[in-house]
């Protein structure tokens, strides 16, 4: 496959503060590549470095065989790099529906009259529907995370960022979520997907990172890297014997 | 596959206010006809602030550019039509079409300056852009220094000989100009651009992460505002035949006042300014006795706003009935099954 991403050893600091280390890491297209690591870890950080919402000390960042470092995130979503906020950021007195239209124009590059079908439609998947003409101020945190999710499908993306969209489900929820994104990934679109909730994660991804000062510490086939024994120390508190 | 969507703008509550809007208007260009000349200086007055007012609305409430620094585009259009219709002998009426154009145009390297600042550095900043044209302005002989400049006769008269015939030209002129801007900001808002600069003023963040390009966004708004503000700032020295750097770059008077308006109606809102004119210039009239008081009302008046009513007068009405009488907004609705 591919290579659809490519951070190519990203340094970026915050004074003493080292959020990500020589971070190198390849997304081929149609992966779903999931992210974990215990807080402060440097995920949202890698995220913002690959929209370009945060600039990068050093390294490369490479999408669709282009170099984007010195891009603005406007211009990454255009070319396809779709994300969600781990804390969610509507644009508030807008209707759902509006936020939607805003990332199928914008970022999707649509006329207005032709994306209205395809908004409803995202609508409808993600379970929004009932809710398209209210203010989204009016969403409860869970409809805004899905909103999150939604506004990022309305682009049509090809590489989706998903930062934290399961935290604070409930278990028949998150099965929901989990379906919504299993059936997103078949339509071709490749994922990469930052979560704490590691089930929802192993029953879509097929290769499993995990990050820690801001480094790549482990990597590979989710099961085999979950049983690791410095994985199991530093993502769940269990000190390796 | 059958569309099974279809988006509505319009509702009842804004179709009868386009009727009203309507109305009023139709009775308002009829006025010289039933009006006096003293009721119609004041039409004319709270047109251009009208206008003024939803051009800082647009600026910041939507672009979210609080500049305190667009009594600059007043002065430079004001300006512009004394020194081009004095010097060139340009029709007072073609003067403000040019004023505006100058200012837009001087807009652009005003940008790229106080662009590089951000939140209050910004508003500092335009602020600091304004003195500088005044005392820039103030140093032109040719432009009457700094004493002031004033039309002569024969510029004035070439709108119209007959005194009469002119006020009625100069009181139509306000409502043309006050009707443009605000048909203009409304065909703006409902279009995708208007989606943009709603999406910029609730999360600047998410709107670049959709595709939106804020820099370029802002730009844009910022020099419209600009030349609109322009052409205002013409109109209104036109009619007041005289102007100097102080009255030409009064922060008082061009963008105090304008701020006021747009924050007790309603910022970010079509009809916010609206009512803030409104309740702008009651209280003018009711306080013009009482000398330094109306000041202190003024004042009064938009601390209580601010501190209890954020989003202004027209909050409270639109978040109490949900209403909208500019329909701005669009909703989705499901189509029935054949």
């Amino acid at each position: 496959m591919a290579a659809l991403l490519e951070l190519d050893r990203v340094t970026k600091a915050y004074g003493a503060l080292t959020v990500a280390h020589n971070l190198s890491l390849t997304v081929s297209e149609g992966e779903a590549l999931a992210v974990i690591g215990p807080n402060g870890a440097g995920k949202s950080t890698m995220f913002n470095l690959i929209t370009g919402d945060v600039a990068p000390d050093a390294g490369r960042v490479r999408f669709a065989g282009a170099d984007i470092t010195g891009k603005p995130p406007h211009a990454r979503s255009r070319m396809g790099i779709g994300r969600s906020y781990q804390i969610p950021q509507p644009f508030a007195e807008m209707t759902v529906f509006e936020n939607l239209l805003v990332g199928a124009i914008y970022g999707g590059g649509r006329g207005e009259r032709e994306s209205y079908e395809h908004c409803a439609q995202v609508l409808e998947l993600t379970g929004l529907i009932e809710r398209a003409n209210v203010a989204a101020r009016s969403l409860t945190l869970l409809q805004r995370k899905r909103l999150e999710l939604a506004r990022a499908l309305a682009m049509r993306p090809r590489l989706l960022l998903l930062d934290e969209i399961g935290g604070g489900l409930t278990e028949h929820e998150c099965l929901a979520l989990v379906e919504t994104i299993r059936a997103i990934h078949a339509q071709g679109t490749t994922i990469v997907w930052i979560e704490h909730i590691v089930h929802a994660l192993l029953s879509v991804a097929s290769r499993l990172i995990v990050l820690n000062f801001g480094e790549v510490v482990a990597q590979g086939e989710p099961r085999a890297v979950m049983a690791l024994p410095r994985v199991q120390e530093i993502y769940i508190g269990i000190p390796a014997t | 596959m059958n569309t099974r969507f279809a988006v509505e703008r319009s509702t009842h509550a804004s179709k009868v206010f386009a009727a009203s809007i309507a109305i009023v208007v139709a009775a308002l260009i009829a006025m010289p006809w039933w009006g006096d000349p003293g009721t119609m200086h004041l039409v004319a007055e709270m047109a251009y602030f009208l206008a003024l007012a939803q051009l800082w609305n647009l600026l910041a409430g939507y672009a979210g550019l609080v500049s305190v620094g667009q009594q600059a585009f007043v002065g430079l259009g004001g300006y512009t039509l004394f020194a081009i219709t004095d010097w060139y002998g340009v029709h007072p009426l073609a003067a403000i079409v040019v004023a505006g154009l100058v200012a837009g145009l001087i807009s652009i390297p005003v940008a790229f300056t106080v662009f590089r600042l951000r939140g209050a550095y910004f508003a500092v900043g335009t602020w600091v852009v304004a003195e500088i044209f005044q005392l820039f302005i103030a140093q032109v002989p040719r432009l009457g220094g700094g004493s002031g400049y004033s039309l002569t006769p024969a510029i004035v008269q070439s709108i119209s000989m007959d005194r009469e015939i002119r006020d009625v030209i100069v009181y139509w002129l306000a409502l043309l100009l006050v009707v443009a801007v605000i048909g203009a900001i409304y065909m703006l808002l409902r279009s995708r651009y208007g989606l943009a600069l709603t999406a910029i003023r609730d999360s600047e963040l998410a709107s670049g992460s959709l595709g939106v390009d804020t820099y370029r966004t802002k730009l844009l708004v910022y020099m419209i505002t600009a030349l609109c503000t322009g052409a205002i700032g013409a109109f209104i020295f036109l009619q007041k035949l005289r102007i100097s750097p102080e009255a030409g770059f009064s922060i008082n008077d061009w963008t105090v006042v304008v701020i006021f308006m747009v924050v007790i109606g309603g910022i970010g809102t079509l009809e916010g300014p609206i009512i803030g004119m409104f309740v702008y210039f009651i209280l003018r009239e009711l306080l013009a006795d009482y000398g330094s008081w109306y000041l202190i009302v003024l004042g009064v008046v938009a601390v209580l706003v601010m501190l209890k009513a954020r989003e202004g007068l027209w909050g409270l009405i639109a978040r109490r009935f949900n209403v909208q009488l500019f329909p701005v907004r669009r909703h989705l609705v499901r189509k029935d099954a054949p």
